[in-house]
């Protein structure tokens, strides 16, 4: 792990290649909704663990820092380099590279199970996880303190000409290719609806972005199972 | 601590302003209890309301003593029978709130007056030289008391304020008849704030 780098650094790094960004704010602006202690409370409770690396990253050897208005902690490390921060009006905003761009440069087992540099892909199963844990850390998060309403904002960035690729050898897909270069996703609800709607939300966030990728009839019951099996711990 | 809900925040507040008045002794009864009254009107016309506090007395140099009331003028002051005279001489209805408290070995006397509403408070029945039927009484900004409503930027501000409190009742409306959804009406300047502290890294 590299410990010289800054924040800085690190968003330059995020941005530099295929990232992710996810920001979750109540509609109504409170400057001191939180203390900065119970902000790192909240994200610390609200984390999710359904596979090897937790949704956000909160790291033992990098301490969660006080800022004036938010906290915030950073890592960068093999195929992880994310930053996110809590602000004390209750939005959080969360910076992370996409897991097949990472350093090393990732082995996307393409049909030909070629190795490939980053830009190449994007995971067809990473996807759908990555928009299940924004939804359940959604669902955690805004338990309480979020009454008069929640905003998700999702954005993919710097896919253009990435193919949809699995790294499960049990499937095979086409060809399917995105030419824009960014995928904006944005949901306005209650507490409530996000838990009544949380498998809707991410079939549709999941098929939304298939579509961009011109997959023009993603496989609904498949995504269902998907999400299932993350649900449950299954993967 | 004291906040500005409480009749000690004012009794410790240094000077009179338009929606301050300070009195000396002033009971609720007779010659005394229609100036009251008065005031009571005015400060409702103003758009955040008022207050108006009993046991303050002005020195020469204007600033302002804290002197308490007497026993007779702090037991004359009882909500319902402030109520039932300003049901009786005033149009609409005026929310007011009555405290007395003792602080420092004085009794003081407090009225805190709910502003205005949708329409302006009237005075609707004569009574002494101080309270004369139709007359809207207001606090003027720069002139001493309260007068009488007569020029036109009294007027006009009586009217915007108006206008707007009957806007947000509109808008209210809408909302609880679901004919516009709520979130549509969140203000974007909340949005912005979010989207502006963020504005570094996204």
């Amino acid at each position: 792990m590299t410990q010289e780098i800054t924040s800085d650094e690190i968003i330059k790094k995020i941005q530099s290649k295929g990232y992710w960004s996810v920001i979750i704010r109540p509609l109504t602006y409170k400057a001191e909704r939180f203390s900065l202690s119970q902000c790192e409370k909240k994200v610390i409770d609200a984390k999710v663990r359904k596979r090897g690396w937790s949704y956000p990253y909160i790291t033992r050897h990098r301490e969660i820092i006080n800022y004036i208005k938010f906290v915030q902690t950073y890592v960068d490390w093999n195929n992880h380099t994310e930053l996110w921060r809590m602000y004390k009006d209750g939005q959080f905003i969360h910076l992370f590279s996409c897991w097949e761009d990472g350093d090393e440069g990732i082995r996307i087992f393409s049909p030909e199970r070629k190795i490939v540099n980053p830009g190449y892909g994007l995971s067809l199963l990473m996807t759908i996880y990555t928009i299940y844990e924004i939804y359940e850390f959604t669902s955690r998060l805004c338990k309480e303190d979020y009454e008069d309403g929640i905003q998700v904002k999702i954005k993919l960035t710097g896919i253009k000409d990435r193919k949809l690729v699995t790294v499960d050898f049990g499937r095979t897909i086409y060809e399917y290719i995105c030419r824009v270069n960014e995928i904006p996703l944005e949901r306005r609800f209650d507490y409530s609806d996000l838990v009544a709607n949380k498998k809707e939300y991410v079939t549709e966030d999941v098929m939304h972005i298939f579509q961009i990728f011109n997959w023009k009839n993603p496989n609904k019951k498949m995504i269902g199972e998907e999400f299932d099996k993350i649900e449950k711990g299954l993967i | 601590m004291s906040s500005q809900n409480d009749l000690s925040y004012y009794v410790d507040y240094p000077s009179e302003e338009r929606f301050i008045e300070y009195k000396k002794n002033a009971p609720w009864r007779g010659d005394s209890k229609h100036k009251i009254a008065r005031t009571i009107m005015a400060m409702s016309n103003l758009r955040d309301g008022g207050w108006i506090i009993i046991g303050k007395e002005q020195k020469d140099d204007g600033s302002f003593d804290k002197v308490g009331v007497t026993n007779g003028t702090y037991e004359s002051y009882n909500l319902d029978n402030i109520k039932d005279y300003l049901f009786s001489h005033v149009e609409p209805m005026i929310k007011i709130e009555l405290q007395k408290e003792e602080i420092d070995g004085l009794m003081y006397v407090g009225l805190k007056i709910e502003g205005l509403n949708d329409v302006p408070h009237i005075c609707k029945t004569t009574e002494g030289p101080h309270l004369e039927r139709g007359v809207i009484y207001v606090r003027s900004p720069g002139k001493e008391g309260c007068i009488r409503l007569t020029d036109y930027k009294e007027n006009k501000e009586i009217v915007d304020i108006c206008s707007e409190v009957g806007f947000k009742q509109f808008v209210d409306k809408l909302k609880i008849s679901g004919l516009i959804e709520f979130r549509e009406l969140v203000s974007t300047s909340d949005e912005e704030k979010f989207d502006e502290e963020i504005s570094d890294i996204y």
